[in-house]
């Protein structure tokens, strides 16, 4: 028995230790390494000397950091809930089996797998100031609508807002319309022959079981925001004009690669893995809780 | 409940849902037919009714190097599949299945990971790879890529063991089966399932990573096939300014016909890895 025990023990770990060595030497190095260069000055990706905690004073001082991280709020609180409550009721519908619903549930399937950088791509060209939409609104007559989507401070964050409110919504229907169809239809039909409208039907049984999906889709989709925006903001705005499209993620890498400053780019990215990790931590502690409570 | 009931609900819902399909629609209808129209044509307004029909657009794109992107994309994202599919798999297999010390602590670890912005790993491993002469090298990349997929490849394969049938692995524990006999003949016939969700996730990534490729693999007959595309529309530090439109819509169709294909077959799977990777 105990023999048994061992050998389970070496195989074990045998069987993690490739993907552990991976993983540490592709996330754990450079985040280590993140937090090294936060401590130095630099100059042209060259090491020149220690300053301690500097970067981090500097970086605190700038107003663009303030920027990009009311930016990362702006995103969140107008993204999230925007999809969330779209596709909530796009998947009652197509639950509900409304006409079409099998026209719309191939369509809005397509925004999920076509690659994000298509999708940016083809944005910045109907955004363009000549591109179709302009064009349209100046047929229509709204002129003052025709504006630079993209090359004005104004706008160009709330065009990064539309893309990926267009991107996201079936990726939240997908996940909805499963959790609907686990359940019974029989429970529908039980309550529309007591009476109970479809208004009462939806806040008394679809929402109460969809509660769960919809809290983990809004953690994820948060956490989701402050480290995956890299290629929609690369190829819509670059970050501008100025700094106003640009959010932490992108802020890290503006001030590495195009400010060739390493140093203070370093401070935000460990301030990107801080928040980072606080919120999956929160995410992780809260799932647990609740698979406690279901188990109980 | 009555399918063919017309309420308020069902009537006002066909109004956002038409209006969200218009914008696919037109989105699709821009992505399949401008790459076949010529630049003066494409040039008059995306929207307008082609008047010219011409193959010359993906021509010019293969002969200016597209044709490189697509195979070294497409090896790179076959070869990390392979390596993610084996170790991430036994990982899986491990940290679901197995009883050791901390297992819980690693595989938190390595889940934590999923979260984490690819960013913020590149610009270190940039100067790292600098040092080591690893940058513009197919290994370096694929190390990179291998790393950045592990971490979900391993969730999605420790929550399909979680489900696995422990009777099953029993029945060949009693029939003398070691670790590897398990594996090899009760694990790997049933996980083909999930190997495929895996690889649909990680060749996805692979295929549409712009960063990786864009810091890595820079010399011209490295480049992935997004850098590529985003070279040829201007963006980026390696454009070339006189670049037609057309070249550049013909290697966006290029770029995503494949993955179109590969959900076709595979959306099932997608659905399934996609309600795993979310609910539990």
């Amino acid at each position: 028995m105990r023999n048994s025990k061992w050998l389970d023990r070496r195989a074990s770990y045998l069987f993690i230790l490739p993907s552990l060595l991976i993983i540490i030497f592709v996330y754990v190095n450079p985040m280590v390494q993140m937090f090294t260069y936060s401590m130095f000055d630099w100059s042209y990706l060259q090491r020149t000397e220690f300053v301690g905690l500097g970067n981090y004073q500097q970086l605190l001082g700038i107003n663009h950091l303030y920027t990009t991280l009311f930016n990362n709020l702006k995103i969140i609180i107008t993204v999230v809930p925007i999809v969330t409550l779209i596709a909530l009721l796009f998947a009652q519908a197509i639950f509900f089996k409304i006409p079409g619903y099998k026209i719309y549930s191939f369509l809005f399937f397509l925004p999920v797998i076509i690659p994000d950088i298509v999708v940016a791509q083809i944005l910045t060209s109907f955004l363009n100031s000549q591109g179709p939409l302009n064009q349209f609104f100046r047929a229509v007559g709204l002129d003052f609508l025709a504006v630079d989507w993209l090359g004005d401070s104004r706008f160009s964050l709330f065009s990064i807002i539309i893309s990926l409110v267009w991107k996201n919504i079936g990726f939240a229907l997908l996940l909805f319309l499963a959790r609907l169809t686990t359940i019974e239809r029989s429970i529908y039909e039980a309550a529309e022959i007591d009476g109970a409208s479809e208004f009462q039907q939806y806040i008394y049984i679809t929402i109460p079981m969809l509660k769960n999906i919809v809290k983990v889709y809004v953690v994820l989709q948060i956490i989701s925001i402050m480290a995956f925006l890299f290629n929609y903001i690369y190829v819509l705005t670059d970050g501008g004009p100025g700094f106003s499209s640009t959010v932490l993620e992108y802020f890290v890498y503006l001030n590495i690669f195009k400010l060739q400053d390493m140093g203070k780019g370093a401070a935000a990215g460990v301030l990107l893995i801080v928040i980072s990790i606080l919120m999956i931590s929160y995410y992780l502690f809260s799932t647990k809780r609740l698979e406690k409570r279901r188990n109980r | 409940m009555n399918d063919r009931k017309i309420s308020p609900f069902r009537l006002l819902m066909q109004i956002p849902m038409i209006i969200y399909s218009i914008t696919i629609l037109l989105f699709l209808v821009v992505i399949l037919i401008t790459p076949f129209r010529e630049g003066a044509d494409i040039a008059r307004g995306l929207l307008r009714l082609p008047e010219s029909f011409t193959l010359y657009n993906f021509q010019s794109a293969w002969e200016t190097g597209l044709n490189l992107a697509l195979r070294n994309s497409l090896l790179l994202a076959a070869v990390t599949c392979g390596i993610t599919i084996v170790l991430g798999g036994l990982a899986g297999y491990a940290y679901s299945l197995l009883k050791f010390p901390l297992r819980n602590f690693f595989y938190q670890f390595s889940y934590v990971m999923i979260y984490i912005s690819i960013v913020l790993i590149c610009l270190p491993l940039f100067l790292q790879y600098r040092d080591l002469r690893l940058n513009n090298t197919y290994w370096g990349a694929l190390i990179i890529f291998v790393g950045i997929r592990l971490p979900f490849s391993i969730f999605l394969f420790r929550n399909f063991f979680d489900e696995f049938s422990k009777e099953l692995l029993e029945a060949g524990r009693i029939d003398g089966l070691g670790h590897l006999g398990t594996l090899l003949h009760i694990v790997f016939p049933l996980s083909k399932g999930v190997s495929v969700t895996v690889m649909i996730f990680n060749f996805t990534a692979v295929w549409t990573d712009l960063l990786v490729g864009l810091l890595f693999l820079q010399k011209s007959e490295m480049l992935t096939i997004m850098v590529k595309v985003m070279y040829i529309f201007n963006v980026g530090p390696m454009a070339t300014k006189a670049t037609p439109l057309g070249q550049g819509f013909a290697g966006l169709l290029i770029g995503t016909v494949p993955i179109l294909i590969l959900y076709a077959f595979t959306k099932k799977h997608y659905i399934e890895g996609l309600t795993m990777g979310s609910i539990k």
